[in-house]
């Protein structure tokens, strides 16, 4: 190993880089406001942003002993990654000025998550793709406690953490089955092995339950999502803005590696639990979210079916279902961004408006952000034009194609019943008779990033070709 | 079967012929800590039992024997009794991997670097479970102390072998005293000066002994965490920290001095009139040598505040061996290496 | 059947290792939960030595035993908590819990155990030859092939310390602390001041009248 080639994954180093040089900057840097510390972070998530968007198309390289794979899906979900957490960055620095934590640290964790992200789109070895999993989980936990007088947030830590080592847990025993199963960690290799029939194929499903119920407490899918709403109703809304989009496209990612790289051969096995959570996800998420009255917990719940939506993607178990699975998720991190941004946005320090009643009569004071609010739960609801609406309809597409049109009258069934809550947050917003004052985050960039966000929902949904297209290229 | 009971005595007799010299050692050091700090006070010391006082340890040693153990009220019994048990255990057991000659070692392992720093970690539990089964503020304390104590410096201590390591190419300590013979000049206490420095003044740290001694601080925590314990159970802690400064001696010895090789290699006529003298010889000397410098910072400095102990571990220490692990690494790197080619 | 004495250490190991972990579970003083835990780490590293990894053995008890556990323990001991008090209620569920437990280790057994990994599917490893050192392959394992997960676990570890300091640290309070750097700066012409005094010859009256300009000096000095 003489030549050593850098380049396959310098924006990994690249990222490591940023987020020490923004740790160092913090130490040393006497600014109250951590103005140097935003502006370097913005910086180097942009340039490497640049660097990433130069070589989308390319053809795979797996380097370093194979751990390593970085491949058009990887370049697209890493843009993705980084484009959102950007964002998040955006909402959150006036947001957390306000609370009073403001500090170095939130920057330089969100760009480790951030790092922790790109480790798992581009892993191609269970170790690699574990321990990016544990870093994004590391930053996100302490990212949830970081306000810590809020008691809220420390409960919604505590738990996010218990529930994420249970899972991680019973990851590390699938994985560790799996390796007993068929001797190798690299998920090509193990593919490979296990496309074998041998006498091991029965442990290898038992092993295949247990990577599956990891993979659907990250996600969130039901039964296993017990945390969610909790964790973010309790997290600083920032945080959670990033919570609930940027790390379901990594969680993507982790599953296309891990049950399609690596564990192709037992589809069959691992298709049918996703169908079921799937099902149930998609069932529980929308009722429940019926009866929510905190704009958040709704926001849980609808998340939760969403979760829900975009498995089915994988049950439909070709590169289409997969592409639909990967717009699906990408559409759902902008929505979401966009509506935690929102709660972030109508905040005043030490209040947020996150009931329903809070929203009361806000389209009458203020029309344009009713507007906002009102494209976001229309594309999370799923109608046309707006972005949430394609997607969907090329998941319903994906399963009516492999025959399993069933699946899709019910999901569909299920998004009319979905409808219903998102229309009634708006018609919270427009019918009812305001009660007070609305006071908004006194901020130009965090004003314009909504309204910029919420926009984009509309015109990605008048041309939804653009991210699709580059889906179906990735999955090809 | 009668082949491992064979092989099982052997290794017993072993362990008897390392532990029977340690116990009398450890006496002996008792007695000599008393007349060279005495000596140094310009005191006498102890002179009344046996000619010259040579029987004290003996008389100290009865005495403790033949008094009660006594069982503090609300003490949790079993563990107050693993306390010193724990204490002792692991102090013993470092003496396994030490070499007293070229092919005179107990358990010659691969790891035996790890496995003394592990062994030398294993016995804070006897001080914390000592101090906490006591039931006692005092002790409680004095075992807070240490354990805080002994966790800080095994880190610098275990960075400063790094170093060793790194010279050795090996953690097994029989090779790294090979990796040191030449001449004097190839003893690794002149690449690793600063780390030789930071290493024993982290043992006198580890073993709890003066200036470093805040556990046992008698001004404010009366005797620390055995402070309850009499008797035998008292005897066996004392028996430990005695066993411990004997072992830092030597391994400072091994580590940077060249273990049992002589002094005198690679000197023409010297080497040939004193290859007579065993290499176990010139270990002891060396050792006894670092265990009289023991005693005498001892009798020389006031104890350490303890911010001050902390401080020193945490932010002189660790600092200081990083940055002379990377300076090494460089030098090895680059091959400007001049000990050992 | 004549066990070999390996047979024999792996046996006490395992009897060892289990029995710990069930105490570990089972006792009621968490502190000697604690312990016990501590006794499953020793215990495993023995097994591993059977494995003739004797780095990986030594470095569990380095790392587990010898810096982790004392650190737990550390903060077991502090908390006063009443397990009894917090296991009631607890054996309501009692049953489920057993039958599902049960119903794992059947599962296990079945998938686990011998009929899959037993000694006809799989061979026993073979031992390494003397040369073996378990230290270097690791070594050159995790420098090269495995150098990216290495670094990733690295990392891992660096964000554990900056979110945890992140969490604790609550800035720099105004409290009255020594600067060492300072204190050890002091050189003996910043405390000490040498003052001339009468001799003797003069009147007793003046001599104790300087003593007392003398002490006031010295006040002065030590408000300073």
């Amino acid at each position: 190993m003489n030549s050593f080639d850098i380049t396959p994954f310098l924006p990994e180093v690249l990222m490591l880089i940023l987020a020490c040089l923004v740790l160092m900057i913090d130490l040393y840097s006497n600014d109250r406001e951590k103005q140097l510390c935003y502006v370097t972070t913005q910086i180097g998530l942009v340039a490497i942003l640049v660097y990433l968007l130069g070589q989308v198309n390319i053809e795979p390289v797996v380097a370093y002993g194979g751990t390593f794979v970085k491949d058009s899906l990887s370049q697209l979900l890493k843009i993705g990654i980084i484009i959102i957490s950007g964002v998040s960055l955006v909402y959150a620095r006036v947001f957390i000025r306000g609370r009073r934590f403001l500090r170095g640290e939130y920057y330089s964790l969100t760009v480790f998550a951030v790092l922790g992200m790109m480790v798992m789109v581009s892993a191609n070895h269970m170790l690699s793709l574990y321990l990016g999993l544990e870093l994004l989980s590391l930053t996100l936990y302490a990212m949830i406690a970081m306000e810590r007088d809020n008691k809220l947030g420390v409960e919604a830590a505590i738990k996010y953490f218990v529930t994420g080592a249970i899972a991680s847990g019973f990851l590390l025993y699938g994985i560790s089955l799996l390796y007993g199963v068929t001797g190798h960690l690299q998920l090509d290799s193990m593919a490979k092995a296990l496309a074998v029939e041998g006498d091991f194929s029965l442990v290898a499903k038992f092993a295949v339950v247990f990577v599956v119920a990891g993979l659907a407490f990250k996600l969130g899918l039901v039964p296993f999502h017990m945390w969610l709403p909790d964790v973010y109703q309790g997290a600083p809304v920032s945080v959670t803005a990033l919570i609930a989009s940027a790390p379901k496209i990594a969680g993507f990612g982790f599953a296309i590696r891990l049950l399609v790289d690596g564990l192709e051969p037992l589809a069959i096995d691992w298709q049918q639990l996703l169908l079921v959570a799937g099902i149930v996800s998609i069932a529980l998420g929308n009722l429940v979210a019926i009866a929510q009255d905190n704009f958040k917990r709704l926001l849980a719940y609808s998340g939760i079916a969403h979760m829900g939506y975009f498995i089915l993607g994988f049950y439909a178990g070709d590169n289409g279902g997969y592409a639909a699975s990967m717009f699906y998720v990408l559409a759902y991190a902008l929505m979401a961004l966009a509506a935690f941004g929102l709660i972030v946005f109508m905040s005043r320090s030490g209040y947020e408006y996150e009931t329903l009643d809070d929203m009361r009569g806000l389209g009458r004071k203020n029309p344009w952000y009713a507007l906002m609010i009102t494209f976001v739960m229309v594309s999370m609801a799923g109608l046309p034009p707006f972005i949430g609406f394609w997607p969907k309809l090329e998941i319903f597409r994906s399963l009516v194609a492999s025959g399993y049109w069933q699946l899709a009258v019910y999901a569909i069934v299920f998004s009319v019943v979905g409808l219903y809550y998102y229309l009634r947050v708006i018609k919270v917003v427009y019918f009812d008779a305001p009660e007070q004052e609305f006071s908004f985050l006194p901020s130009r960039s965090i004003r314009f990033a909504i309204t910029f966000n919420c926009i984009s929902l509309l015109l990605l949904g008048l041309i939804p070709d653009s991210i699709y297209r580059y889906c179906l290229m990735a999955l090809s | 079967m009668l082949e491992w009971f064979n092989e099982l005595m052997w290794i017993l007799l072993k362990i008897g012929f390392i532990l029977l010299p340690l116990i009398l050692a450890v006496a002996y050091t008792t007695y000599a800590e008393r007349k060279v700090i005495g000596y140094m006070q310009l005191r006498m010391g102890p002179n009344r039992v046996g000619p010259k006082g040579w029987l004290q340890p003996f008389a100290d040693v009865i005495k403790l024997a033949t008094k009660e153990i006594v069982l503090p009220s609300g003490a949790n019994k079993p563990m107050f009794l693993l306390g010193p048990i724990l204490f002792i255990g692991p102090s013993l057991a470092a003496w396994a991997v030490i070499p007293f000659d070229a092919e005179l070692v107990l358990a010659d392992i691969n790891a035996g670097l790890i496995y003394l720093l592990a062994m030398t970690s294993i016995g804070v539990y006897g001080i914390i479970i000592a101090g906490w089964a006591s039931n006692s503020k005092y002790a409680f304390l004095g075992a807070m102390r240490s354990a805080s104590q002994v966790v800080s410096y095994e880190i610098a201590m275990g960075f400063t072998l790094v170093g060793v390591l790194m010279c050795a190419n090996s953690m097994n300590l029989g090779d790294i005293i090979t990796q040191q013979s030449g001449s004097v000049l190839d003893w690794f206490f002149i690449p690793l000066f600063p780390l030789l420095v930071i290493f024993w003044i982290s043992g006198v740290a580890e073993t709890n002994r003066a200036p470093f001694d805040l556990p046992e601080g008698e001004s404010e925590i009366v005797a620390g965490f055995h402070v309850e314990y009499a008797g035998t159970a008292f005897a066996l802690f004392f028996l430990a920290e005695y066993a411990n400064m004997i072992l830092v001696s030597c391994l400072t010895a091994i580590m940077f001095f060249g273990g049992w090789l002589s002094p005198f290699q690679g000197i023409p006529y010297l080497d040939a009139m004193t290859s007579w003298i065993p290499g176990t010889f010139w270990l002891l000397l060396k050792a006894a040598f670092f265990l009289f410098g023991l005693l005498w910072l001892r009798a020389t400095f006031p104890r350490f505040r303890y911010d001050q102990i902390m401080r020193l571990g945490w932010k002189v220490f660790i600092p200081v061996t990083i940055v002379w692990i990377v300076v090494l690494a460089a030098w090895i790197k680059l091959q400007w290496w001049p000990f050992n080619g | 059947m004549e066990l070999t004495f390996q047979q024999l250490v792996f046996y006490g190991f395992s009897t060892l290792l289990l029995l710990s972990a069930l105490m570990v579970i089972l006792s009621r003083n968490s502190v000697k939960a604690v312990m016990f835990l501590v006794l499953c780490f020793v215990a495993t590293s023995g097994l591993w030595m059977l494995l003739q990894a004797e780095f990986l053995a030594v470095a569990l008890v380095l790392v587990y035993v010898g810096a982790v556990m004392v650190l737990f323990l550390f903060v077991v001991m502090m908390l006063d908590i009443d397990i009894a008090a917090r296991r009631h209620g607890f054996t309501k569920l009692l049953p489920l819990a057993l039958l599902v437990a049960i119903a794992f280790l059947f599962i296990l057994h079945w998938l686990v155990g011998d009929n899959h990994f037993g000694l006809e599917q799989m061979e026993a490893p073979s031992d390494h030859d003397a040369s073996y050192s378990n230290i270097r392959e690791l070594g050159k394992m995790l420098y090269t092939d495995y150098f990216y997960p290495f670094e990733l676990a690295a990392v891992i570890l660096l964000v554990a310390m900056v979110a945890a300091i992140s969490l604790t640290f609550r800035g720099k309070r105004s409290r009255k602390s020594q600067d060492i750097d300072k204190q050890v700066r002091v050189t003996k012409a910043d405390r000490l001041r040498v003052i001339k005094m009468e001799s003797s010859s003069s009147s007793q009256q003046t001599d104790s009248k300087s003593d007392e300009e003398s002490n006031e000096n010295k006040d002065k000095e030590q408000d300073k």
